[in-house]
């Protein structure tokens, strides 16, 4: 059970499908049943490019890329030459924080192939999220005739959201397609980041890393927690260093560590309560730490014991050999940390 | 139907140049369905109507809720009601957004740009 089937969207939106079960699951496995239909009905399909055109194709749904402002001026061109006028506002759509959006013409009759525009922002660091915002954009659509709200201004950590997420991971990394794909790449009992390289390669070199990271992680049968960790700040201290409050004695700087900023356990960690804590700091002597000193490796891999990860209270974490597999990502450092004695 | 609009109106509201619109009233030429629905929709008619002289059976209308910030904004820039609801209506095409932060509700500001971008395109 996920912890959005406690959302009341979620639980709406299942209802309105006409769901039964886990409504987030339940929600996610319509999809996956739609598109299995549709592949089916033409033979089935051989990659995953031919599985987002046959699923655009069905929803009615054309894809415009923007990867330059001059991008963005052809397209708004391109659609206000049909006198659609919401693409004149565009511009300020596609602000610093949207990856994409997705527009139901006005001028074209319903039911026409191209009746809904997903465009998607490819500027800059954007890029990288491309192929999994095609297909997070595809999952609204899935479930548009139903959904609850029609104006979606949410942020990525909304439910429903989420769950489009959720979605997205599932339908863009198609079981068919991708599950034979992880079999035949990862062979060993522990996951590791050359084996997703590998698969990634394999099955779409278009998708990020992370997004077809997250597809492994989510497909071990065995504990695995994807971290990232930053240099940052105790929340308390960003806090004391945000105060305008003046003190009779000043107190020394607080100092920014390499801490967690993201931890995600897959469903076989979450069963045995395997968990890394965010905001709680990399100790010295970790793989991950040792990593982020040394400016020449840009990946690093290790066994460790997460007993010697401390909270600031001077607690830890339960004694636990691990193997943690960790690599550069620009400021951040991701890692996957595995135990090293586990059945599935 | 009265709507007094002469030949030019509709056909310039439609999309159309005036020697089509003339042809079509007058049976010498044939009309795909994307022109006949642009031209159901500046009518405010169904397909139905179009094609028959009678409207067909249809669903009763529901309520639409104007926002108070597009209502405050609509009541400070003088614009009309069926301005506000096209605003309205053009927000709403946008039905889907991948965004790392939440939006909220637009404000009178956020509709103010809104209508500044858009508003060659409001009736």
């Amino acid at each position: 059970m996920s912890r959005l089937d406690h959302e009341h969207d979620v639980i709406a939106l299942a209802r309105e499908l006409g769901l039964r079960g886990d409504p987030a699951e339940a929600v996610v496995r319509f999809c996956e049943e739609t598109i299995g239909c549709w592949a089916a009905e033409v033979g089935g399909v051989d990659r995953v490019a031919a599985l987002e055109q046959l699923v655009a194709a069905r929803l009615r749904l054309v894809f415009e890329e923007i990867c330059s402002d001059d991008d963005l001026e052809r397209t708004i061109s391109k659609y206000t030459a049909q006198r659609e006028g919401i693409f004149r506002a565009l511009g300020d759509q596609l602000d610093a924080a949207t990856f994409g959006l997705t527009i139901k013409r006005s001028r074209v009759r319903p039911g026409a192939k191209d009746e809904y525009v997903a465009v998607i922002d490819c500027r800059g660091e954007k890029a990288a999220r491309r192929f999994f915002t095609r297909w997070h954009e595809i999952a609204h659509l899935l479930v548009l005739e139903r959904e609850v709200e029609t104006l979606v201004r949410r942020s990525s950590r909304d439910p429903i959201e989420r769950l489009m997420d959720e979605i997205a991971g599932r339908i863009g990394f198609y079981e068919p397609l991708f599950g034979p794909i992880f079999a035949r790449e990862h062979t060993e009992p522990l996951l590791r980041l050359v084996t997703v390289d590998a698969i990634r390669n394999a099955y779409c070199d278009e998708a990020s890393f992370q997004s077809t990271l997250f597809a492994c992680h989510r497909r071990m049968r065995t504990p695995v927690v994807y971290v990232e960790a930053e240099v940052k700040y105790k929340v308390e201290e960003v806090r004391r260093l945000r105060s305008k409050q003046r003190k009779l004695f000043a107190d020394d700087p607080p100092v920014a560590k390499l801490r967690v900023s993201l931890a995600v356990p897959n469903q076989a960690a979450d069963d045995r309560d395997f968990r890394i804590v965010p905001n709680m700091r990399v100790p010295e002597g970790s793989v991950i730490h040792n990593l982020r000193s040394d400016d020449g490796a840009g990946q690093a891999s290790g066994e460790e014991n997460l007993g010697a990860w401390e909270f600031s209270n001077g607690n830890r974490l339960p004694d636990c050999q691990v193997w943690i597999d960790a690599r550069k990502a620009g400021d951040r450092t991701i890692a996957i940390v595995q135990p090293v004695n586990c059945e599935p | 139907m009265e709507l007094g609009w002469t030949q030019d109106v509709l056909a310039q509201k439609a999309g159309i140049s005036k020697s089509f619109l003339s042809d079509l009233e007058n049976g010498k030429r044939n009309v795909g369905a994307d022109t006949l629905y642009d031209i159901a929709r500046v009518l405010s008619r169904s397909l139905d109507y179009l094609m028959t002289g009678k409207e067909g059976e249809t669903e009763p209308a529901s309520e639409v809720q104007i926002p108070a910030a597009l209502a405050a904004f609509a009541a400070q820039a003088g614009i009309s009601f069926r301005q506000a609801l096209t605003l309205l209506e053009m927000q709403q095409q946008i039905i889907a957004r991948r965004s790392s932060t939440k939006k909220g509700s637009l404000d009178k500001v956020d509709w103010q740009k809104f209508y500044e971008a858009v508003k060659d395109f409001l009736q």
